[in-house]
């Protein structure tokens, strides 16, 4: 999905005082470009005519079917809207109360990294049987706004100052007059962060949503537009899609810009580093994970059961967890196949995503009208609901099984990018002042300071990006794959067998929270040694 | 929901202003159906009539009127999920609830499209979300089944199913022999139908299974040499953008089935028979309003079921005759529309889904209940 990207505004503020002109001419050049090759690309009809120019692309929005793209936007956009209210508030209460309950920090988190790894595909599904045609895109929306709105509130509950923290605590006050006096307000800019990259995420969310049977919406509009080959149309719902993530993007990062002066800037500090910072050993911390995630897990099933048995659910809607267990303990192999070739087509879209991010990024610090170029284009595209967008680029592309690991390698390139940039900011000024001083070339410079220090920013990004190109891998699959853990689900949810559809979902949701903390672990690896 | 409110508000505006007697002679003038219309609504009033013959004529010409201006009293509601979006292959039920053919024999309706990812229509119906469902074919029932749902088949929209290959028409395939070897594009799990086709013509299945999602552009690439398609649906779509196609339905390979089977549990059937009666003659109405005039289904599709679905008008106009090609067959010139053959079932379709792999498939005895339509070829 999309990620934090005030890094690159703020480095492009800092250069653009120096050099003004270079401001507007970047991204005028960068923009045009795209618009260039979009035009020839149109003009031509790449794809065999699935690229279609922009004017072609917004001739249904203007022209005679106006009426039926802003009846569909609004709809999504009012799903989006409710799914993201309802998500981003369960999330800060989640938020606030592993604040202010240490015993059930552990737990929320790892709950709500489990709700993160849940693949939307397998959910979406569900949520719309029980939860009604209309509710189910506001539940995908919600559920796409949770981990951000509750990650970023975490680390803003995190943030306030550790004098006025101190002094709160020799004063004798209690836990939650901390958390009401001093953490609180100071989580709000972080909190307007999640929202931010939250929004684009329910657009997302809520278009997914559609797909699963809605009668309005521009996910029903992109569904129709595919179907019958309507290039301009699909064109057409993807821009409005687009336009709204960006439009919800730039409003929050007005908003944040608002609020930041008013209440200071984050610090941002992740959650893995404070608990590092904390101490304990690690063998402690790994038998209490272990403990915490064994007790989720009989909770989850537990509820799963006697639910399914009082609320008399269908087996073709919800089946046992016992009929689950024994597919998948009778016939492991295959799910160990169709595990191994997800993890395959999420490893190199991984390595593609990570390779080409931080090269670009690092151009991008080296070469600024580069930097000027491109950043706006990977805003916009960072902002775009790229998930929802997947028919479309699947047209552009071809059905091919290259075109799931480009596509995922897409997901991971963004917040590659985004905190390899931040990242390439963070040397020290004075280290920076020092080696200068010293006669280093830029160079030098580079190889010595700057990207050393970027590294602990890096491995930041590909922790993310794991969890992303598992996600992204699997929603490939169950639309253009033929083998994986998408398509198992996908094929056997086709034909009503539940226990084995419902067995691939869940191997998917342990295979994305496993490859998640691995890599959690790895960055808590690096930055213990970094810092 | 906005979409049902303001159907269910012209119904009862329309009921209100006398539905009956303005939409009547629309009907009427459209249908071949003329004598049969009429004369249902002259027994319905007969009877409402001869039940209150003792009072004086004047209350009995009131009590007709009134009845004839609001239908029969309903029976109640059936929340109808189709398996697919709003489209043309829905024309019957369009007609019949814009025209008051479902309030004429008491049932009231709701329609809910469905979706190339929307659950299937038997989950739908499982949760309870829906009443009456509409599956594409035999098959999903068949297995819904065999996880425990009680449901049963009513009868079926076409006597065929649509679904069936396409190909470009320069690709030499005539029998199932012509595929092997092919690159066969369809949604994950068409490959249960892709070998059943194989094996019922006693080949073993060798193609390479290209997935796809419902867009027919893998062959115009050359992606795929053959696809699964309704011939009734995107065969007509790449026609209007130019490509030449050939297409088939799989009863032409040998895997015979109905086509939309129209179904129901069996409990909501124990509890409802009287509703889904009228519900089902209704819908015959609508099968025959659409038979006889085909285009008038298409601003009812355009302007109001679709119509945030961005239909294509010149694709509806000329995908509706291919369905209504489908709608006959022998046994419903002797027994009705939508009708099914319980014998049929056990002969050709069961044996179908049988060489498809499928094993302990129920017979036609407890699948299929042919007594509520053919009560509906009576009303």
């Amino acid at each position: 999905m999309t990620v934090a990207l005030d890094a690159p505004v703020r480095a492009s503020r800092s250069w653009r005082r120096r050099w003004p002109i270079g401001a507007i001419v970047a991204p005028v050049v960068g923009v045009g470009a795209v618009l260039a090759i979009w035009v020839i690309g149109g003009r031509a009809g790449w794809g065999s005519g699935i690229v279609v120019t922009p004017a072609e692309a917004i001739q249904p929005i203007v022209g005679s079917s106006r009426d039926v793209y802003m009846r569909a936007t609004s709809a999504t956009v009012w799903s989006a809207f409710r799914g993201l209210l309802i998500g981003s508030a369960l999330a800060f209460v989640a938020a606030l109360i592993a604040a202010t309950v240490p015993a059930l920090r552990r737990a929320i988190s790892r709950l709500a990294a489990i709700a993160n790894a849940a693949p939307w595909v397998a959910v979406a599904p569900c949520l719309l049987v029980l939860l009604g045609r209309d509710r189910g895109p506001v539940a995908v929306a919600a559920i796409a706004v949770f981990f951000f709105v509750f990650v970023s509130t975490s680390i803003g509950l995190g943030s306030a100052p550790v004098a006025a923290h101190d002094v709160l605590t020799a004063l004798g006050s209690s836990r939650r007059v901390r958390v009401l006096s001093v953490q609180l307000p100071a989580c709000w800019p972080s909190v307007i962060d999640g929202l931010k990259l939250g929004a684009p995420a329910a657009m997302a969310g809520a278009i997914f949503g559609e797909w699963y049977g809605a009668t309005r919406g521009l996910g029903v509009l992109l569904l129709t537009a595919m179907q019958t080959g309507r290039a301009e149309r699909l064109w057409a719902a993807s821009l409005l899609s687009a336009a709204c993530g960006l439009i919800a993007f730039g409003v929050l990062a007005a908003i944040r810009a608002a609020l930041v002066p008013r209440y200071g800037a984050v610090i941002t500090q992740s959650q893995a580093t404070a608990e590092v910072a904390k101490g304990g050993s690690r063998l402690r911390t790994a038998l209490a994970e272990l403990v915490t995630v064994v007790v989720i897990v009989v909770l989850l099933v537990a509820a799963w059961w006697i639910w399914v048995e009082t609320a008399d659910i269908s087996p073709i809607v919800v089946p046992r967890p016992s009929r689950v267990w024994h597919d998948i303990a009778g016939s492991l192999s295959e799910y160990a196949r169709a595990t191994g070739s997800t993890l395959a087509t999420a490893g190199i879209a991984f390595l593609l995503g990570t390779f080409v991010g931080i090269a670009a990024a690092v151009a991008a610090s080296r070469v600024r009208f580069f930097a000027g170029a491109v950043v706006p284009v990977i805003v916009v595209l960072a902002a775009t609901p790229i998930i929802a967008l997947f028919p479309l680029f699947a047209r552009v592309i071809g059905y091919e099984p290259s075109t799931v690991r480009i596509l995922a390698a897409t997901m991971v390139f963004f917040p590659v990018f985004v905190y390899t940039r931040s990242g390439l900011t963070a040397a020290s000024r004075s280290s920076t002042d020092v080696i200068t001083a010293l006669g280093a070339s830029t160079n030098k410079r580079f190889s010595l300071l700057t990207l050393p220090a970027a590294v602990p920013h890096i491995v930041s990004g590909c922790r993310i990006a794991a969890g992303s190109s598992v996600i992204a891998a699997v929603v490939g699959e169950t639309l253009i794959g033929s083998v994986g853990l998408g398509v198992r689900f996908s094929f056997e949810y086709h034909q009503l067998h539940m226990p084995p559809a419902f067995g691939a979902a869940i191997v998917i949701v342990i295979v994305s929270v496993a490859v998640f903390a691995a890599a959690g672990s790895i960055e808590r690896a690096v930055h213990a040694r970094w810092s | 929901m906005n979409t049902y409110n303001r159907r269910a508000f012209i119904g009862q505006s329309a009921r209100l202003m006398g539905g009956a007697v303005i939409l009547g002679p629309l009907v009427a003038a459209c249908g071949s159906d003329d004598k049969k219309t009429a004369s249902t609504s002259a027994a319905t009033t007969a009877t409402t009539a001869g039940g209150t013959a003792t009072t004086t004529a004047a209350t009995t010409a009131s009590t007709t009127a009134a009845t004839t201006a609001s239908s029969v009293a309903s029976l109640g509601k059936v929340r109808t999920q189709f398996n697919w979006v709003a489209d043309v292959e829905w024309a019957a039920w369009y007609l019949a609830d814009s025209n008051g053919l479902f309030t004429k024999y008491g049932a009231d309706v709701e329609l809910i499209s469905g979706g190339p990812n929307t659950p299937a229509v038997a989950q739908v119906l499982a949760s309870g979300a829906a009443d009456f469902g509409v599956a594409s074919d035999e098959l999903q029932l068949i297995q819904a089944n065999k996880e425990g749902t009680d449901y049963v088949i009513l009868g079926a929209m076409y006597q065929r199913s649509p679904f069936g290959y396409c190909w470009l028409a320069d690709t030499p395939i005539s029998t199932a022999k012509d595929l092997v070897g092919k690159k066969i594009g369809g949604v994950q799990g068409d490959q249960v139908r892709i070998d059943a086709v194989f094996k019922v013509n006693d080949l073993e299945p060798d193609y390479t299974f290209v997935p796809m999602n419902y867009d027919p552009q893998p062959l115009v690439d050359g992606e795929a040499d053959v696809i699964t398609a309704y011939v009734t649906n995107q065969p007509i779509q790449l026609e209007l953008k130019g490509v030449e196609t050939k297409s088939a339905p799989f009863s032409d390979f040998g895997l015979k089935s109905y086509g939309d089977v129209l179904f129901a549990s069996k409990k909501y059937i124990d509890e409802n028979r009287d509703l889904l009666v009228a519900y089902l003659a209704g819908l015959i109405a609508g099968v025959k309003a659409n038979q006889a005039d085909p285009t008038a289904v298409i601003p009812l599709l355009t302007d109001k079921y679709g119509k945030d679905a961005e239909i294509d008008a010149a694709y509806s106009t000329a995908g509706n005759p291919a369905y209504i090609a489908l709608y006959d067959s022998d046994f419903t010139k002797a027994n009705g529309l939508l009708s099914v053959d319980p014998a049929y079932f056990d002969s050709d379709v069961l044996p179908g889904y049988a060489a498809a792999g499928e094993s302990d498939l129920p017979t036609a005895a407890t699948l299929v209940d042919a007594t509520l339509m053919a009560d509906a070829q009576k009303l």
